[in-house]
């Protein structure tokens, strides 16, 4: 069943019956809705920009509101939403990227949708209004409930409206990339761009081991930045002016995902990238490492059985969270209960009606 | 006595089984040095203070408290200006001090796991020889711990780029006010689950005690330009940001200090500031090349602003000069005024002028001088109302003046803290922030996490039926 509430009250009301909900935005993440239980809140009505003041550098926007009218918003006034968020052409929207704790590429350079989440607006379980955080840059009121619903995939309130920090858009952006022989070859030369001062816009390395590094600045200093990229990994590879937004639009859009397969989230560090890396190869899976690779995306072909890859993830004691494919569980791999997220579900949804 | 006496007992024998009778101090003389944190105005002496020196001891002493049914309150160097360290009455105070080990710097990682008596500045130091350091930088950086950072989610100048605490604690490990263990969040710059981590941060020691921080180093901005423009006006001053931002410029920090903040900070650490009514600093960082573009830019926007005189640091030792001035403005009060009271309210950006001409207004009613010293890039007040705690009744006044303040930055807008947090200080002011249904919640978040209401008891919420 899907509800299409219009209004505040209305999705009380909903939430005041003794249903089973997930809500869903864009629905541009379908694995996160598989393991639904219930009803379908579509939030699709509850959109619209609320509040931007481009000199406050904050956007308060319903959660239903598409990511691309927001980019559009605030590209206008030269202005974007740094952590870059992902799947805007599939129709994601505010409120699912929130909730899915989603951060495009762009997060590697100031930090993820964690750290551009201002406030929330969320309905918790029992149809009770709440609104946490504030409407300005900084603030240390109260407890961070803001952050609380980052990730919380719907499990611990319907987030309605969201507040972000926005930052003024780069003038230009360059890219430089390399294809390496080995990962052992792209770790080695993700440490030293990592080390690096050269702030970096992204870095990824892709199934097919191309590391792309991208710079961003005034037009007059983006190919002398570029250029220093390229001096520092010993002249080797080449600088990409046209037609690297391309490759940053497709990381972030996930068009590089074949039809029909699966796609993983799972955080990692650099020392642990080789063991992930040898262990899905071993099964011909590939993956694509985002954000200096601190993210895995797991490209699962639909000739490999899910349960493969939850024991794998297992195996390394990592967890994943499917976006793509039918995993039918919101995280996979090692999951561990825990006793502070349980206290607060017991108070914002004791029920178990959410998720 | 005989009630106290008997209180004590059984709870210093029990503290005991765990932690050394060295390290459990119960003299009222020891006792006294814990009994008020950076607000020094509101003290309770405590049962006893526990100096835990591993994570096992501090588990100990959390769940004896939980057992007997005695508040504790978690403590690093007391540098809360909101009395987030003040004692319970019957409670004990754990002072974190000595778990100050950096348990590993990882260069690869780009991490920190550090204790969190560990001091903030301490990071920075253990991460240079790698090219990295640790970003917010409270003024207290040289005293407070890592742990109170996280207790009170603390910002300081540079929050405006690199935000406050929590977008730089990826993990935590801590002992729940009821003892139970609990890992959140983890040594990734990603996660999945909802952000544990970044919710116990600004949870002002009421979620338990944090053992273990992950923290996330950045590597050190290869240039730095500071830049110090001088006004006749706090207006012009303020206009000046609002340029800065409106070109689109990005600086790593930008604050403002008035004329009375200027005459303390001269007389106390002689940065040589020009002579003015405002004084504007704004710090561009990062990749070279960037930097130097942005300079000219800088450049043109102060000298189209009406500033009387525009310098640039030429070198590190001259910025330096310029940061300890501004990191100096709280405790160079004493240079002018027997005491003071510090405020930390928010207002968006564009209403910083409004905000200062009512706290002008306000301060001429109620008879008081008040210092002005802000992030501006935040829209981050810091009203430093000036008082004689010897004069009667000023500290009274001082606070009726200090509430009227944050609710302008409510009308405006905005929050009643931006850093320092509700703690003792501003838990009546809370209710005006957030609605009843916000207040409830949170109250039962509170009670789900410790049901006894154990943890740093009396901060954050309002007494019921008042103080």
């Amino acid at each position: 069943m899907n509800l299409t509430p219009a209004s505040i009250p209305e999705l009380q009301d909903l939430l005041k019956t003794h249903m089973h909900f997930l809500p869903k935005g864009g629905g541009s993440k379908p694995a996160l809705l598989s393991s639904n239980r219930g009803a379908v809140l579509e939030m699709s009505a509850l959109s619209g920009i609320v509040e931007y003041d481009p000199a406050e550098f904050t956007i308060t926007a319903w959660a239903g509101t598409p990511l691309t009218q927001i980019t559009d918003v605030l590209a206008e006034q030269g202005q974007y939403l740094p952590f870059d968020p992902p799947l805007q052409t599939r129709g994601a929207t505010l409120g699912g990227t929130v909730a899915a704790g989603l951060s495009g590429p762009g997060r590697y350079r100031f930090g993820g949708v964690r750290d551009f989440l201002l406030g929330v607006s969320f309905i918790d379980a029992a149809g009770r209004e709440v609104t946490s955080g504030a409407k300005v840059v900084k603030n240390a009121a109260g407890f961070g409930l803001e952050r609380l619903l980052v990730g919380s995939m719907g499990r611990l309130g319907v987030i309605t409206q969201a507040t972000f920090k926005v930052f003024p858009l780069p003038q230009a952006f360059a890219s430089w990339r390399l294809q390496m022989s080995s990962l052992q070859e792209a770790l080695a030369a993700l440490v030293r761009l990592r080390a690096s001062p050269l702030e970096l816009w992204g870095l990824e390395v892709t199934p097919d081991l191309v590391l792309w590094a991208r710079v961003a600045g005034s037009l007059e200093v983006i190919m002398p930045q570029a250029e220093r990229v390229w001096k520092l990994m010993g002249e080797k590879g080449e600088i990409v002016e046209k037609e690297e937004a391309e490759f940053w639009l497709a990381a972030r859009e996930f068009s590089w995902v074949p039809q029909g397969h699966g796609l993983v989230r799972v955080p990692i560090g650099l020392r642990q990238l080789p063991a992930l890396d040898s262990s899905l190869r071993a099964q011909g899976v590939l993956a694509h490492y985002s954000a200096g690779g601190s993210l895995a995306w797991v490209d699962w072909p639909p000739s490999a059985r899910p349960d493969a890859l939850v024991m794998l993830l297992q195996s390394l004691a990592l967890t994943g969270q499917p976006l793509f494919g039918p995993f039918y569980q919101p995280q996979i791999g090692n999951i561990e209960t825990n006793a502070l997220y349980n206290r607060v579900k017991s108070v914002l949804d004791p029920l178990d009606k959410l998720g | 006595m005989q009630v106290v006496k008997t209180a004590m007992d059984p709870l210093a024998a029990e503290l005991a089984k765990s932690i050394p009778k060295s390290r459990i101090f119960t003299a009222p003389a020891a006792l006294t040095s814990f009994a008020s944190d950076g607000l020094a105005s509101l003290a309770t002496r405590p049962l006893a203070v526990v100096i835990p020196e591993s994570e096992e001891e501090v588990v100990a002493a959390v769940r004896v408290c939980h057992r007997l049914g005695v508040p504790f309150v978690p403590r690093g160097s007391g540098t809360s200006l909101s009395g987030g360290a003040t004692p319970v009455e019957n409670g004990i105070v754990l002072a974190l001090n000595r778990l100050n080990r950096i348990i590993r710097i990882d260069p690869v990682e780009q991490i920190a796991v550090v204790e969190p008596g560990v001091l903030n500045a301490q990071v920075s130091q253990a991460a240079a020889p790698y090219g990295l350091y640790y970003a917010p930088d409270p003024s207290s950086a040289q005293i407070c711990t890592i742990g109170g950072n996280v207790a009170f989610n603390s910002g300081g100048a540079h929050c405006l780029r690199h935000g406050m605490t929590a977008g730089h604690v990826l993990g935590i490990r801590a002992v729940l006010p009821d003892g139970e263990l609990v890992e959140l969040g983890g040594d990734s710059l990603e996660g999945i689950g909802p952000d544990l981590a970044g919710f116990f941060v600004g949870s002002e020691g009421l979620f338990g005690v944090a053992l273990q921080i992950v923290l996330r180093l950045l590597p050190v901005p290869e240039r730095f330009s500071t830049f110090l423009a001088a006004y006749d006006s706090l207006e012009k001053a303020g206009e000046a940001v609002a340029q800065v931002v409106a070109a689109g410029l990005l600086p790593g920090a930008m604050e403002i200090m008035d004329r009375l903040t200027l005459e303390a900070v001269e007389a106390a650490v002689h940065p040589h500031y020009p002579e003015a009514d405002a004084v504007l600093i704004v710090e561009l960082e990062g990749e070279t090349h960037q930097v130097e573009a942005d300079f000219g830019r800088l450049e043109e926007i102060l000298a189209a602003s009406g500033a009387s005189s525009v310098m640039v640091a030429a070198d590190s030792a001259q910025r330096a000069l310029i940061w300890k001035g501004r990191k100096s403005a709280f405790s160079a009060m004493g240079r002018i005024s027997p005491d003071y009271l510090v405020q930390d309210g928010v207002v968006p950006r564009t209403r910083l002028g409004e905000a200062l001409a009512k706290v002008g207004e306000l301060a001429h009613q109620h008879g008081f001088k008040v210092a002005n010293v802000f992030h501006a890039g935040d829209g981050n007040l810091h009203p430093l109302i000036l008082y004689d705690g010897r004069v009667d009744s000023a500290r009274e006044r001082a606070e009726i003046l200090a509430g009227e303040i944050l609710q302008v930055c409510l009308e405006l807008g905005g929050s009643v803290t931006g850093e320092h947090g509700i703690g003792l200080e501003k838990r009546d002011y809370l209710p005006l922030m957030y609605g009843t249904n916000e207040m409830s919640l949170m109250r039962q978040i509170r009670r789900a996490i410790d049901p006894l209401e154990i943890a740093n008891r009396g901060k954050v919420f309002p007494v019921l039926g008042g103080r």
